[in-house]
């Protein structure tokens, strides 16, 4: 496909990492902020393109791993409630709640449908005017366009069996929250590329500025990546710390104007937590007064008290304080089968990662 | 209680006593045709199989290919009726008998649609059975089907599956020699489940099997994958997307058997149905405990399934063929087995995919072109959608 | 709404965030929303810049140390 396959190929990878490596002089942590990074990184291997003194952390940038416990038992009690229909993308269907998960529910007779598009929710609920259909509306500002636009479809046709649960969280105060912890590990930020396609990179000057660290908008593809790290590294490499575009034929500075507009009409910025990490101020969206109506949390009560496993060290090892190998649970009581906690659920989950590398080599795992 | 399916088109007749079974069918395609001995055999080795509680249920994903289809059988079926031929995990059972060896086989189809770009649940039902005995070095007989009917199925659309069905085993020249009908109430089918039991014969002195598997094996891949998963992925609806991709559902045993005319020196053979090569590549360096290396680049992908895959996020290594196999030949052979395949029309597209090493026995490691590698794990087998 | 060829897959895609959109364009979508259009002037001279990266890599490879990881 065009516009993909060139960002694919290996010979502009190779001489990208190549200038990395002549660039590197020292060691340096880069921190790529979203989980579709993380899987490109894992499924390429672009990792073992780079020097070895430069250490990719996973970032917190999967919207699964940071919903918090609270809002999964929610979907959970949710989808138990007769005459429901819970509408979830297909990456939240395995994640631990405290008491099991959506498939786990779906076994015992909960309807849980996956969906690709928030639209499909939509239709359910028109196909269904006797079911109540919830959307569980989960993502960073990326996929937050397409779920607002799905309730105000539901606004406009007044559909009155269509309700959301929503738990979007949002990207600069995560970065900021990481950046200003005084043990943060972190030199550069490479920022979803997708998430500043719709936000734009405007918030990110003040932040680069105040922590001295460089942060490039960068791509998903292996080029794109490999080029958010080059451009990443020549900053750190000169000392200085701006925000740099790597995605440019994606994104513009100002984003998208048209989806900000809509995002401000159907959301409005609250704190929210983020799970293992905590509450994180002014992180995340709520539904906006004119569309409270809407909302799933004030339809369906919560009856349990969510309970974290509390083994889990998921908030550290997305923070990168900690690597997951020097968790105690790791590959013990936490496996990709069985996994306690959300990073251990999809494959480029940071836990999930390095567990499938350390059984393929345990020096190659000791290594990054 | 045996009968031709041709007298299929009065299934009133045959309303029975084993309805109850059949939601559990719906929910895992090959393993839960036995749902009494899944319960006790569930409780009785629930002592031993650290990994499944006592209120887990059969999900969807028990059913998908990946790693918990494997546990419903390493855990519970095998356990249960542990033998040494279920023991050699082949796709058909090998029985040796006076004057040779007999394969055997048997296989559920669920499919919906029932009727798909390039097939339909009976045509399916048929290919599928051949080609477990076919990549088993057999050479099919004849095969049984036991149709599953749900209540307000139109006689008409049943009439034209069973030709299909009949069609089927005529150009692949075995005969349904024997079937069985059984009918649910509504609401406890899927409109029609088939399953089909195929026998075959292993000439004498045809020695095919996982254990022949070697280090420094070549493997190929007899054509593209994801064809078959893809179509039915699209054909389901729901998904917003039109795509002319056509099922893969073709029988293989005339392109193995050119194989074998050839004289290749097969070492084993498998058809990667559900959870894709990845699922099939991992059950086997699983049971050979060697390692496989496998080139991505060469691993031939249809560029509508590509991009199929690249827009709704799945694996294309984890999607489900039905008309390929992957092949373990010596090394050697490789180029001469890649000919016969390619000069095959259900082979043209083949490639040698890999090969077989020492190290990290059990593990599938996929080499980029980039020169890097990654581990290819067992699917999950849920191919999902996802959103980041 | 309208129709989206990824490679041949055509999908039903919503444009409402892409107002100015036109048949042709390429655009980055996501749960079936387009999001962003692909700037071709960009994307090709993205892809220049990279080739003469290329360039330079092959009168500097010798005495560049073989990439980690192979
Ligand atoms: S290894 Fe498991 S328990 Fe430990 S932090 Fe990761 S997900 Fe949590």
């Amino acid at each position: 496909m065009k516009h993909l396959q060139e960002y694919r190929d290996g010979d502009i990878a190779d001489s990208i990492a190549r200038s990395i490596h002549e660039s590197t002089t020292r060691s340096w942590s880069i921190m790529e902020v979203c989980g579709g990074q993380t899987h490109s990184i894992m499924r390429y291997g672009i990792d073992q393109l780079i020097p070895k003194s430069i250490q990719l952390i996973h970032g917190p940038g999967c919207p699964v791993c940071v919903t918090p416990i609270e809002t999964i038992d929610r979907a959970h009690a949710i989808a138990q409630q007769p005459k429901v229909i819970l509408c979830t993308y297909g990456d939240m269907l395995r994640v631990p709640g405290s008491r099991g998960s959506l498939s786990g529910l779906k076994t015992q007779g909960c309807d849980v449908r996956t969906i690709y598009s928030p639209l499909q929710a939509c239709q359910i609920a028109r196909d269904n005017p006797n079911r109540s259909v919830v959307l569980f509306a989960i993502g960073f500002e990326t996929t937050a366009p397409a779920n607002a636009m799905a309730i105000k479809i539901a606004k406009t046709e007044k559909l009155k069996n269509f309700s959301v649960l929503v738990s979007h969280v949002l990207v600069p105060p995560a970065i900021e929250m990481i950046a200003s912890d005084p043990t943060c590990r972190v030199d550069a930020f490479l920022a979803a590329g997708h998430v500043c396609a719709v936000t734009g990179y405007e918030a990110y000057h003040r932040l680069a500025e105040t922590y001295r660290i460089p942060i490039v908008v960068t791509g998903f593809e292996p080029v794109d990546l490999l080029e958010g790290i080059r451009l990443a590294v020549l900053q750190l490499e000169k000392g200085q710390a701006f925000v740099e575009n790597a995605y440019q034929r994606t994104v513009a500075a100002e984003g998208n104007p048209t989806a900000q507009g809509v995002l401000k009409e159907v959301f409005q910025v609250t704190d929210r937590e983020w799970r293992g990490i905590g509450t994180i101020l002014s992180s995340g969206y709520t539904l906006s007064e004119a569309f409270r109506d809407f909302d799933a949390e004030v339809r369906f009560p919560l009856e349990w008290k969510p309970v974290e496993c509390t083994n889990c060290r998921a908030g550290d090892v997305l923070r990168g304080l900690l690597k997951p190998n020097q968790c105690a649970e790791f590959g013990k009581g936490c496996t990709p089968d069985s996994p306690l906690g959300a990073p251990m659920v999809s494959h480029e989950g940071a836990c999930a990662a390095y567990y499938q590398f350390s059984q393929l080599s345990p020096k190659m795992n000791a290594s990054r | 209680m045996n009968e031709n399916p041709e007298t299929a088109s009065t299934p009133d007749t045959k309303s029975n006593l084993d309805t109850k079974s059949a939601p559990d069918t719906a929910n895992t395609p090959d393993t839960a045709n036995t749902p009494d001995t899944a319960r006790t055999a569930g409780l009785s080795s629930w002592q031993c199989a650290i990994l499944f509680s006592e209120n887990e249920r059969v999900s969807m994903t028990h059913g998908g290919g990946g790693k918990l289809s494997q546990r419903l059988v390493d855990e519970i079926f095998f356990p249960a009726m542990e033998n040494s031929i279920l023991h050699r995990k082949l796709d058909a059972a090998l029985l040796d008998c006076p004057n040779g060896t007999i394969a055997m086989t048997t296989d559920s189809y669920v499919v919906t649609p029932r009727f798909f770009p390039g097939g339909n649940i009976a045509k399916l039902s048929v290919y599928g059975t051949i080609n477990d005995l076919a990549v088993s070095g057999a050479t099919p007989i004849a095969i049984s089907a036991a149709w599953i009917l749900e209540e307000g199925l139109l006689l008409s659309e049943l009439k034209q599956l069973a030709e299909e069905m009949g069609a089927a085993a005529r150009e692949v020249g075995v005969a349904v020699v024997t079937g069985d009908t059984k009918v649910v109430d509504r609401g406890r089918g899927d409109g029609c489940y088939i399953t089909t039991t195929g026998i075959g014969i292993v000439p004498p002195g045809r020695n095919i099997g996982l254990n022949r598997i070697c280090a420094g094996d070549a493997i190929l891949m007899s054509g593209t994958i994801g064809d078959h998963g893809m179509a039915i992925m699209a054909a389901r609806g729901g998904l917003p997307i039109s795509t002319a991709i056509v099922s893969d559902c073709a029988p293989l045993h005339e392109l193995i058997a050119s194989l074998v005319r050839a004289g290749i020196r097969i070492h084993a053979m498998r058809d990667p149905t559900r959870g894709g090569i990845s699922s099939a590549l991992n059950e086997l360096a699983n049971a050979v405990r060697l390692g496989f290396v496998i080139e991505e680049s060469c691993v031939p992908i249809a560029p509508l399934v590509r991009s199929a895959c690249e827009m709704l996020g799945i694996d294309p290594w984890t999607v489900a063929n039905e008309g390929k196999f992957l092949l373990f030949v010596p090394m050697a052979e490789s180029e001469r087995a890649l000919k016969v395949l390619q000069n095959h029309p259900l082979g043209q597209s083949a490639a040698i995919v890999g090969r077989v090493v020492q190290d990290h026995p059990g593990i599938v490691v996929g080499k980029t072109p980039y020169g890097t590698q990654r581990v290819v794990v067992m699917p999950t087998g849920d191919s999902l959608p996802r959103i980041c | 709404m309208g129709l989206a060829d990824f490679g041949g897959v055509v999908a039903e895609v919503c444009l409402e965030y892409l107002p100015d959109i036109h048949v042709g364009d390429y655009a980055i979508v996501h749960v079936g929303f387009a999001i962003s259009r692909i700037d071709e002037d960009v994307a090709l001279r993205t892809l220049a810049h990279f080739r003469e990266l290329e360039i330079l890599k092959a009168d500097v490879a010798e005495q560049i140390p073989s990439v980690d990881g192979h």
